[in-house]
């Protein structure tokens, strides 16, 4: 979810993480020939959700910011800015993000794992 | 290879089969003489029948168990109402000696093969749990438009990359199948939660079980079509994620990406949310600036491109493509609630206790 503040909604860019991070799975699994064809299914799958969200993504913010935002705030001198593809609000946004997957995975170590209760 | 790949298909065919000819099908059913028949006749018209159908009425005050009964299922009655689905389905796994059981919901049906499906999840020994996709029966009003753009996205997309990392964070409590001695072992649902399914998926996880999720097994439950049925759903779903992230938490930590979906899930969850309510509308009054609306739209793509991909699939383009900004409505009511649970959970310590069912 992403609410267009940066910080606010992680699950787009933690999916965009492991679609990443599943690429890379498999390009070591091929160069292992550890292939597991049901998994290279889904990540293909996924690959090509990813292509085509970023592509479409780009295609709005730029329609946004050239065509719509331009004509508001734009000056001859400070061009209107990309809203998600520039820099800053993207990088806010990842910082949050890898900080709480940073605390997640190291409290691991620090609390300990309890016994089920029924 | 296509002489050996069809050998192959038949082994598997034949354990599949065998695998149903295992299966009890159990329906906690309570006041839904309206559906119950649509449920049972889309089971017994399966590709491969399973070995039993048991329906648990509920103490329901209609015709639901006389219904039951006439197309020759078995049928339980507690002797009192079980005040839950978990109860209701706990009631019924005492009598399951199959070594599958499949609970599904009885305002769900299924696609013909979608048992068949199902059970080709079963890979391994250590597969306690597989379900499959979901997608509404109606879709017709704003609400049930909403829920099928949200049900075609989060399959298609999230669960699926879920399911690559061995971690489905649900199986679907409207239809899944579970390895009966391991139900069993765990004394099965558990009614601790509002959410008994989210429950019963994450102990399996804290008992190094598998879940798996299977798309091509698609079912087609009955989702509320006004607000106010929309909102005791959303609300029991609210406090039930939250009711097992404060359970389980100590557990899952452990869990590799399990930890990480849930982390992301429980910000997304809350801090979004406030976004979404408070945030956005305040910075839109105090700027003057209504392009800060854009916020409650700016992932329009992200979520569009996989539903529509999928609707392709499914043929469904013109439905799909009109639904689109119910999903959007119904996301801002769903923070709504997710914020009300926070604060009674979290904050306040007023858990949600009470089962209310979605319509």
């Amino acid at each position: 979810m992403n609410v267009g503040l940066p910080g606010t909604g992680l699950g787009g860019i933690f999916y965009f993480l492991c679609v990443t991070t599943m690429v890379a799975i498999e390009i070591i699994k091929r160069l292992l020939n550890k292939v597991d064809h049901y998994k290279w299914r889904i990540a293909r799958k996924q690959i090509f959700f990813i292509a085509g969200i970023l592509a479409s993504m780009y295609s709005m913010d730029w329609y946004l910011s050239k065509i719509i935002l331009q004509t508001y705030h734009a000056t001859d001198k400070a061009p209107a800015k990309m809203l998600i593809f520039n820099g800053k609000p993207l990088f806010y946004t990842f910082l949050v993000l890898v900080t709480l997957l940073i605390i997640i995975n190291t409290l691991n170590f620090f609390i300990k794992k309890t016994k089920l209760e029924l | 290879m296509f002489k050996q790949q069809a050998i192959n298909n038949k082994l598997d065919m034949t354990t599949i089969e065998q695998r149903i000819k295992q299966l009890t099908v159990i329906i906690p059913a309570y006041n839904e003489e309206a559906h119950l028949a649509d449920t049972i006749l889309s089971i017994q018209n399966q590709t491969i029948t399973p070995a039993e159908i048991i329906v648990i009425d509920d103490f329901s005050t209609d015709r639901t168990g006389e219904i039951a009964a006439s197309l020759g299922v078995k049928v339980l009655r507690p002797p009192q109402n079980t005040g839950t689905k978990a109860g209701a389905q706990n009631f019924a796994l005492k009598e399951v000696e199959t070594e599958y059981v499949m609970a599904i919901d009885a305002d769900t049906t299924l696609a013909p093969d979608a048992i068949e499906k199902l059970m080709s999840g079963f890979k391994s020994e250590s597969v306690a749990a597989v379900c499959g996709f979901v997608i509404p029966r109606f879709v017709k009003t704003i609400w049930e438009r909403g829920r099928y753009v949200e049900y075609l996205f989060a399959f298609s997309f999230f669960k699926q990359i879920q399911e690559y990392f061995d971690k489905p964070l649900i199986s679907s409590g409207c239809f899944s199948a579970y390895r009966t001695d391991i139900l069993k072992s765990i004394d099965g649902w558990q009614t601790r939660t509002m959410a008994e399914d989210m429950d019963l998926t994450w102990t399996f996880y804290h008992l190094d079980y598998k879940v798996h999720f299977v798309p091509e097994a698609i079912c087609y439950p009955i989702e509320p079509h006004n607000l106010h049925f929309m909102g005791k759903q959303l609300r029991r779903w609210s406090h039930g994620f939250l009711q097992n992230v404060r359970l389980h938490w100590r557990s899952i930590i452990h869990i590799p990406f399990l930890r990480n979906v849930v982390a992301v899930g429980l910000w997304d969850a809350s801090i979004a949310s406030v976004a979404y309510i408070f945030i956005l509308p305040l910075l839109a009054i105090y700027y003057s600036n209504p392009w800060f609306f854009l916020g409650y739209f700016i992932d329009m793509p992200t979520v569009i491109f996989p539903v529509m991909v999928t609707a392709v699939k499914r043929k469904e383009i013109m439905r799909a493509a009109s639904s689109i900004p119910s999903f959007f409505v119904l996301r801002f009511v769903n923070s709504y609630f997710m914020l009300k649970a926070v604060w009674a959970e979290f904050i306040i310590n007023k858990p949600l206790t009470t089962y209310e069912k979605g319509h």
